[in-house]
């Protein structure tokens, strides 16, 4: 479980990270998130969402305007690690009225609280969302048991 | 554009059926002598739940995704000629573009030599 101390650190690196995306980049920032429901209310913040759908965990983060050359995924046993770029451009010849959009780095880890297999996820942009879906081990997962009469 | 001519709107709706959330999308607005471009991130936005409305000069922006309502409105200086707005969606980005109309455009004044 997601204990307070932990709850409180990782909001506190949301903070951070949401007001200085560029600073967070690279620093390794590690949120240890045990509770997939908990994560899930957290990581609105950042457009990230969490869901344990009892075969795979899946996780989905905002990233308009990002291309998949743009985003480096990486898988392991024990969580994932992300790193999306977005570059934000004035268009050529143009006067900015409002610059809200921006360009940013996200770089973060993630660990997920049942073994996954690296071999079997997977990762999808579409319509600005990018979707990671990664299996848990099958081992793991709660077999019922028949009980004889 | 000035910025004290961009009215915006708090996100006043959300009431709909399944809407959870109501976000107040990012936005650029640029210009140049042709156009405004008007630029908002809408993160899982296909243009069937994309609505993009024009009313006296008044621009919304209103789009779902899953439990999520994404609503922005901005007063657009006068001088669009709405009839040419056009709209784009790609990787969750939706680009407008609203002309100008002829009227308000710089004309440029060819200096003959005396």
């Amino acid at each position: 479980m997601l204990d307070f101390m932990n709850l409180n650190r990782t909001l506190n690196e949301l903070d951070l990270f949401r007001r200085e995306f560029d600073r967070l980049f690279d620093t390794g920032a590690r949120g240890e998130v045990a509770d997939p429901t908990e994560f899930s209310e957290i990581g609105r913040e950042i457009g990230a969402r969490f869901t344990d759908d009892k075969e795979a965990f899946v996780l989905s983060v905002d990233v308009p305007g990002v291309k998949p050359a743009d985003v480096d995924l990486q898988v392991t046993r024990d969580g994932i690690t992300l790193r999306v770029a977005r570059e934000v451009a004035v268009p050529q010849g143009y006067s900015t009225h409002r610059a809200e959009r921006g360009s940013w780095r996200l770089s973060r880890s993630w660990s997920v609280p049942e073994p996954v297999n690296p071999e079997l996820a997977t990762g999808e942009v579409k319509d600005g969302v990018l979707t990671v879906t990664l299996p848990k081990i099958p081992e793991v997962q709660p077999r019922r048991i028949e009980i004889a009469s | 554009m000035n910025t004290n001519h961009t009215i915006e709107q708090g996100a006043k709706a959300g009431n709909g059926r399944g809407v959870r959330y109501v976000a107040v999308p990012k936005v650029d607005v640029f210009e140049n002598s042709d156009e405004y471009l008007v630029i908002a991130d809408l993160p899982g936005v296909t243009k069937d739940n994309l609505n993009v409305s024009w009313a006296k000069g008044e621009l919304t922006v209103e789009a779902r995704h899953g439990d999520r309502l994404y609503r922005r409105a901005f007063t657009m200086p006068d001088g669009i000629d709405s009839a040419q707005i056009t709209a784009d969606l790609a990787l969750g980005v939706l680009t407008l573009k609203l002309p100008k109309a002829p009227e308000v455009k710089p004309r440029r004044i060819q200096v003959r030599a005396a």
